[in-house]
Parts: structure tokens; C-alpha cells; sequence
């Protein structure tokens, strides 16, 4: 039958598996595989035990019940959770997260009754189900007849003393109704049946019904209809958790009562006391993976002299969770926290901290299992941190590992900064390398461009790759209207044109030869970059308006096409410049106005040029190639 | 010749009565005592007497006692009545009874051994019985009967196989269920709550001064035909 029901005693299990811990970064669970695992050969065990039980605690027995019942004077309303509930209170079984087997055997009433009881619970999807059977046998009821001699009563050796055998075997199911509401029910089918001196036998069925209110977590109540149609036997009762004690109390409107308390002395070890209309009892408990060994003492006040001690062996089941971990791998790893890649700085000293460690690879495995039963093991890979063995920061060991914190003096432009480290691999007795490597950007700054601006960044990086220059006096002028000539002076810097080849003056009647932007006008002419008006002239000196310089910058990034939606609210829907505008933000090139109006006739300052300029793929190149390199592009003459 | 033959088969049959010698039955504190028998140390001995003929002198002996009877007669039937006021030794004893008709012919009862066990803690002789056994309740009672080692207040409780009181009766030392010897009670088959009990084996215990007397446990049978 146990077999059988495998699949039932499994699935509560798997239903129940702990939660892991989440993973968090790089360390944490990599993958994970989880399987379940019978255990039914020590189940085979417990039979065995259970038979050697039967043969040695044929002592003397109790009404009803095991000894946990016997030591509690028969309470068992409020006293749930426990296999033998089958018979005593079926909503009580709720209560039970393992399949639990109890069984109890001996001789009632001097020897002359054996009496056994088997009681079976497991939780399942849809509710507890449960059997249990219970059994009485006796014999040696002697036929009489009178002796025609005295008239005295005498055996009648003539025919066969008679033999009876009364069993009932319960099919249980209990369900929680609600949160704090159970409730549960038996189908009974007895038989009973004469041999010997008569030979029949009759069968009958028969129903209970219980429920069990937690009114609190203190307090439950229950109600126990026994043989619902038949000859009804009602039980009320419950039972209150005053700190470590559990006090029940079960009245049977027959008029009997019953009252037991339970007391956890240790872990393992439960002390008990009952008090029914049949005297006091006592019993005790002990429990051992899994299995739960109770012991009652009990006088029967109505059996004067019969066994008083009272025995049963049950399986009440129990998760232990076990954790084994078994090294796979190691993983060094080192990253910078501060600076960040690419920082600017103006200061000559910089504070770098850093992260070296390594990861342990691990393997977890966690086993949870219903003890005796069945077992849930899960394997998880995990990486978990460990120091590394050396660290070096630019070439110099560190008597650091975890977290680092150095300061390196920084010259000015370019700084690279690396970092070391060796984790020794004990899997594979070999060291292993990690590094990491940032680099830093020291300038000097502005007087009129402070950290925070907000075009730092570009203007200080363009003025890096010698594309733009400041003006004396260590100023940027970054919100000053930029010229014609001025960005067009820009643009063919990035050009892949040597400033010495630009050999051809401007041929526009205001740009004169000896214009400082006379030839950078004249190759942005020639190239189709920028046209002049027609009357011949340049006006160099102009200031561009916002639409003007958008539409420079997106004929130098070759962003042409139609106009399309726009997410400018003040641009006329025929305005001449919308086709640029549309590309260059479509090209990301707009991203500092967004969320803003785009002011076509705003000046384009300086800083905005730098930001424009900066975002267009062919600056981005070169601005990549600077921080691996530490290379400019070209060099060309120094301007204004 | 053939009717001859049935006469005086007949008459062989019916004389022995109509001049048997008086037939002695001895009674202890109500109960028929039989050789072998349990008595009370201090019995109420009753003597019932049958005799066709007048009874002239009855004599009853019991230990160093030696005691003239008088009777009071119902018929052919003679009773008499002795009861010991000074506590018999324990051990073996015997009574008794010597009568004697008007034609001076003299009959005697000696019932022996009877055991007087007032030392020894009250035991259950042989073993209970049970009668008619199976019984149905409802239509027939059924008689517990025992024999006592010597009068003891008698609680006899009768459980079912789970042993579950069913019913529990009290007999007083002096009254029948409680004397010494041969002790015959009834039970109808109605538990304490007065409905009768179902088909099975029930187990019924003789306890007195809070135990369950040595052999004084029987068994009987329900069974509802």
C-alpha cells in the first residue's frame, strides 16, 4: 500500500522546497537542477520495526487510541496533527505537513483482548487522506448447560467455545475549508464476525464527521460526530496553548470527559498528563528522525490490577535540510569603482578605489527530505567571493585585496591605470589573472567652463584633439555665437585633410587671403560643406543662427533626407532648415535639446558646436581612438 | 401377562417414593451447599427436609457444634434454620443434619469437605459461567454464575472488547452475588444506560476491595438470532 502511494507521500514535498537565496551580481547562483529521490527502502525498516514492535509490546491496552491519547486521558480533539486523528478527530489531521504512519498493538483487559490499531495521513493537493484499521479479537467464550445433578452451571463439553472479532476500517478525508476552518470525515466499514460455537458474520458502515476551529493560534475547538446515522457518540472539545503547555479538554455527551496537557520538556522528549473519569495518566514521548517512540501509564480505575502501561510506535515524518558545497572553479575579478572609465579631471592626484577578488565557484547541493521517505536534492552552482592571492595597481603590489583604495598622481592629458591580480586555482593547481584598466583624462581647465558645465565633456575633448582652441586668458567663451569661419574651421579640422595641404585661399570678395580662415573657408567651399551667398560673398564673421549651424553640422555628418515629425514645437511646419533638423536628431546628434524648444534663430554658441560636433559618428572615432591611443588625430596650426 | 409385566414395572418405579427415607438438602446464606463448597465463617445454614412421613427430631452439626432443629413444616416439606454466631475455625469443615421420622428411622446429610477461608484473600473458584451463553438479550437474561472463597462486596463489571465499561453491578456480602460458595446473578443485557448491548463478546470482571479477584474474569456471548 505504501508503494503504492509514493507518488502522495512525493508531492507535498516538492510543493514545499525552501526558496533560494537570489543571486546578486556576479556572485550568486549560476544554475540550478533539482530532482526528487525516493527513500521507500527505509520505509522497509519501519515495517520491520514495526513487526519486532508487535511481538514485544503485546502488553496490555487502552479504549481507544495510542499512548499519546492514553497519556492525555483520552483528549484528542485538541490535540492534532497526529496519524491516530483518523479515528479521534479527522479535521485534525489538516495539521500534518509528512505522511504519518502510527501503530499501536497489545492485550486488553488481562491478556484476554488483542487489540491493534494502524493509523496512515498524508497531505496531498486536494486535502489530507488517511485510513486507519482497528481491530479487537477474542475467544474462549464458553457454551454452558446446567448439571442435572446440582443444577449448577457447567461447560458444555459437547460443543465449541466461541470466538469474536470486531474490526473497523476507516477511509478518512479532511480538507481546511477556510484559513481557521477544517473539516474532515470517516467512512467506517465494520465487521464483526463469530467462530467457534457460532459461525457468522455482519458487516456495517458507518460515518464521522469532525471540524476544527483555530479560533486563534492559541485556541482551537472541535466537534467529533462518531457513527453520524448509527448509535451517535458526539464529542466537543479543544484545546488552548498557555506558553509551552497545550491544554485540551474533550467532553462526550455521554457524560464522559477527558482532559490531557502536553508539555515539550526538550526538542525531542514531550511529558504528558490526563485526567478521564477513569483515573490519572501520565506518558511521555520521544521522538528520533522521524519516528516517535510514546509510552502511557495509566490505571484503568474500572480494570483494578490491569497492565497500566501503554506503548505506541509511530512515524510522524520531519524535513531535515542538509547543504554540501564542493569547489568547481575559481573566477578572479577586478573592476575599478572610482573613477569611472574616461573621467576628466583637473586635479594632479586622483583617489582610484577598486574591487579584487576572485569567485568561488561552487557547487550546492541542498537535500530536503521527508525523513525516511523521500528526499528533494537540489545542485546549484554559486559563486561566492574570495581575497586574490596578489594585487598590483600600475605595476606596484598592493597589500590590498576586497576592496581597494589607492591615489595615483595623474599628468596631464591622458592617464591609463591598471590593476593586477592572481587568484591561485586550487582545481587545477594554476594562478589565475584578472585585470582591469581605466584611463583619465587630466586637463586644464577653463576659467569660464567649470566642471559642471554642461558641455564639459565635448569642448574639453574637442580642445584634447586640438580640433577647437580656446582664447587667451585661458577662456572658452562657450556660450559666445559661433562664426561661419569659426565652424567651418572646426569641421575641416576633423576632415582628413593635413592643414598644410590646405594650400587654396578663399575666392569669396570678404575673405581675405590673409584671413586665418581663409583656406579652411575655401576647402569647405570646395567640398560642399558650406556655399556662400550670391553675391559672391562669405561673411565670415557672421554669427549662425541655431538652424544655421544644426544644418552645417548635418551636411558634415552627410545627414540629408526628408523632413519628417519633429520634436521641436516652435519649428513651423515649412520652416527651410526642418530637414536637417529632422536628421540630426534622428542621429542623436540634438540630444542637449531635448525636452526644450529649438529656437532656430538663437545663436549656435560655441559649447553647442562642441556638443554637436561631438556626437557625430566621425568625431565619436576619433574621440574612441584618443582614450585607447592616447593619439590626437592630426595636428593642425594652432588658431585663434 | 403382558399387563402384569407394565404393573409391577410401574409400582417398582412409584414405591421407592412413597417410602423413600427424607431427602436433606443444606442451604448456606440462601445458596445450595455442595460438597467441596466455599462457606462463610459465620453461615446462616438453612436445612429444607422432604419426608413423606412426620419428622420427629432434626440434629445439625457443624464443627463442635451439635444443635437441635426445629422445624416449621409446609406439607412434606420440613425447614429449619441455624445460623453460627461464633466464627467457625478456617479449614475443612462438615455439617451435618440427622433426621429422624415418627417410626424412629433416622437420615443423614453430611456434606464434606466445605472450606472455611477467611485468612485467604477472596477468590473465584473454578471459573465463571455464564447461562444460557450465547444469550438475546430482550428475550432471554443470561445468569453470571461464580463461587466465592468466602462473602466479599462484589462489584461486577462487564465491558466490551475495547473495554469500554458496558455495565457495572454491586452485590452486597451478605446477599446473593456476594456470599460464600456458589453465587448465581442475572444480567439482561441492558448497559448503564439502559439500552441493550450489541452482538459480541463481552468480558465481565468479579472485583472486591478494588481488585479483580484471582480466576474472576469469564467471558460471555450477545448474539441476536
Amino acid at each position: 500500500m505504501i508503494n503504492a502511494l509514493t507518488p502522495l507521500l512525493l508531492k507535498p514535498l516538492a510543493q514545499q522546497h525552501l526558496p533560494l537565496p537570489k543571486g546578486e551580481g556576479r556572485f550568486g547562483i549560476r544554475k540550478q537542477k533539482k530532482r526528487n529521490q525516493g527513500e521507500g527502502c527505509k520505509l522497509v525498516l519501519f515495517v520491520i520495526c514495526y513487526l519486532l514492535f508487535v511481538i514485544f509490546a503485546s502488553a496490555a491496552f487502552a479504549t481507544d487510541g495510542t499512548a499519546r491519547q492514553v497519556g492525555l486521558g483520552g483528549a484528542s480533539l485538541g490535540f492534532s496533527g497526529d496519524a491516530n486523528n483518523v479515528f479521534s478527530n479527522p479535521a485534525g489531521l489538516t495539521n500534518i505537513k509528512f505522511p504519518k504512519l502510527s501503530t499501536t498493538s497489545r492485550t486488553l483487559l488481562f491478556g484476554e483482548v488483542q487489540y491493534n490499531l494502524l493509523t496512515w495521513a498524508a497531505p496531498t493537493d486536494f486535502g489530507i487522506i488517511g485510513f486507519g484499521y482497528s481491530a479487537v479479537n477474542s475467544g474462549g467464550s464458553y457454551q454452558t448447560t446446567l448439571d442435572p445433578a446440582t443444577d449448577r452451571i457447567i461447560i458444555d463439553a459437547s460443543r465449541e467455545a466461541i470466538s469474536f472479532g470486531s474490526s473497523v476500517m476507516a477511509l478518512t478525508f479532511a480538507k481546511n475549508i477556510r484559513e481557521n476552518l477544517a473539516v474532515g470525515g470517516n467512512l467506517k466499514f465494520f465487521n464483526q464476525s463469530f467462530s467457534g460455537g457460532i459461525s457468522s458474520a455482519a458487516g456495517s458502515t458507518g460515518l464521522d464527521l469532525s471540524c476544527l476551529y483555530q479560533q486563534n493560534p492559541s485556541l482551537s475547538l472541535g466537534l467529533n460526530i462518531q457513527n453520524t446515522f448509527g448509535p451517535r457518540r458526539i464529542k466537543l472539545g479543544g484545546s488552548y496553548q498557555a506558553k509551552n503547555y497545550l491544554v485540551g479538554l474533550d467532553y462526550d455527551l455521554g457524560s464522559s470527559y477527558s482532559l490531557g496537557v502536553e508539555y515539550p520538556l526538550a526538542e525531542n522528549i514531550d511529558l504528558r498528563a490526563g485526567l478521564s473519569p477513569t483515573g490519572l495518566a501520565f506518558g511521555a514521548g520521544l521522538t528520533n528522525n522521524g519516528f516517535r517512540f510514546d509510552y502511557a501509564y495509566h490505571q484503568n480505575s474500572n480494570i483494578p490490577g490491569d497492565l497500566p502501561h501503554y506503548f505506541t510506535l509511530s512515524y510522524i515524518g520531519g524535513r531535515a535540510e542538509k547543504t554540501y558545497y564542493k569547489l568547481r572553479d575559481k573566477i578572479p575579478y577586478i573592476r575599478f569603482i572610482e573613477p569611472q572609465d574616461r573621467a576628466l579631471t583637473t586635479e594632479p592626484t586622483i583617489s582610484i578605489s577598486a574591487e579584487a577578488t576572485a569567485g568561488r565557484v561552487l557547487e550546492k547541493k541542498q537535500v530536503w527530505s521527508v525523513i525516511a521517505l523521500s528526499a528533494t536534492q537540489e545542485i546549484t552552482e554559486v559563486i561566492e567571493p574570495e581575497p586574490l592571492t596578489k594585487v598590483f595597481f600600475n605595476g606596484n603590489e598592493l597589500n590590498q585585496t576586497g576592496t581597494i583604495a589607492v591615489s595615483s598622481h595623474l599628468g596631464l592629458g591622458r592617464n591609463v591605470m591598471q590593476i593586477y591580480g592572481y587568484a591561485d586555482k586550487e582545481v587545477a593547481k594554476e594562478t589565475l589573472l584578472a585585470s582591469a584598466e581605466i584611463k583619465v583624462l587630466r586637463y586644464k581647465p577653463f576659467e569660464d567652463v567649470k566642471p559642471d558645465y554642461w558641455a564639459l565633456r565635448p569642448i574639453i575633448l574637442l580642445e584634447t584633439l586640438k580640433l577647437v582652441n580656446g582664447y587667451p586668458n585661458n577662456a572658452f567663451k562657450p556660450e559666445k555665437g559661433i562664426s561661419r569661419a569659426e565652424l567651418v574651421t572646426l569641421l575641416v579640422r576633423t576632415m582628413a585633410v593635413k592643414e598644410a595641404d590646405l594650400l587654396i585661399p578663399s575666392d569669396f570678395k570678404d575673405v581675405k587671403t590673409n584671413n586665418w580662415a581663409s583656406k579652411f573657408i575655401a576647402y569647405a567651399a570646395n567640398q560642399g560643406l558650406a556655399t556662400g551667398y550670391p553675391d559672391g560673398t562669405f561673411k565670415p564673421t557672421k554669427v549662425l543662427t541655431r538652424a544655421e549651424g544644426i544644418t552645417l553640422l548635418a551636411r558634415y555628418a552627410n545627414l540629408t533626407g526628408e523632413a519628417g515629425p519633429l520634436p521641436f514645437k516652435d519649428l513651423p511646419e515649412n520652416y527651410w532648415a526642418n530637414k536637417y533638423i529632422f536628421s540630426a536628431d534622428r542621429a542623436g546628434l540634438l540630444k542637449y535639446l531635448e525636452g526644450k524648444d529649438f529656437g532656430p534663430n538663437k545663436p549656435f554658441t560655441r559649447a553647442e558646436a562642441c556638443e554637436v560636433l561631438y556626437q557625430t559618428p566621425a568625431v565619436q572615432k576619433l574621440v574612441n581612438h584618443y582614450w585607447e591611443t592616447g593619439e590626437t588625430a592630426k595636428t593642425t596650426s594652432e588658431a585663434q | 401377562m403382558k399387563k402384569l409385566f407394565y404393573i409391577i414395572i410401574i409400582a417398582c418405579l412409584l414405591l421407592p417414593a412413597a417410602f423413600a427415607a427424607p431427602t436433606i438438602d443444606i442451604y448456606c446464606d440462601g445458596a445450595p451447599t455442595l460438597v467441596g463448597d466455599p462457606i462463610a465463617n459465620t453461615p446462616r445454614i438453612s436445612v429444607t427436609i422432604v419426608s413423606s412421613t412426620a419428622l420427629t427430631l432434626g440434629r445439625l452439626s457443624v464443627y463442635n457444634i451439635s444443635q437441635n432443629l426445629t422445624f416449621v413444616s409446609s406439607g412434606t416439606s420440613y425447614y429449619a434454620t441455624y445460623e453460627v454466631s461464633s466464627p467457625l475455625p478456617n479449614g475443612t469443615q462438615t455439617i451435618t443434619v440427622e433426621a429422624f421420622n415418627v417410626s424412629g428411622e433416622a437420615t443423614t446429610k453430611e456434606v464434606t469437605p466445605l472450606y472455611v477461608q477467611n485468612n485467604l484473600a477472596t477468590t473465584v473458584q473454578g471459573f465463571p459461567l455464564n447461562y444460557p451463553n450465547p444469550f438475546d438479550p430482550g428475550i432471554q437474561s443470561t445468569t453470571i454464575a461464580y463461587t466465592l472463597s468466602k462473602p466479599a462486596n462484589i462489584t461486577l463489571s462487564i465491558f466490551d472488547l475495547s473495554a469500554n465499561l458496558v455495565a457495572k453491578k454491586s452485590y452486597s456480602q451478605d446477599a446473593a452475588g456476594g456470599r460464600a460458595g456458589y453465587n448465581e446473578v442475572t444480567w439482561d443485557g441492558k448497559n448503564d444506560g439502559g439500552s441493550y448491548v450489541g452482538n459480541g463478546l463481552y468480558i465481565y470482571l468479579i472485583i472486591a476491595d478494588g481488585a479483580v479477584l484471582q480466576n474472576g474474569k469469564g467471558k460471555l456471548t450477545v448474539f441476536k438470532r
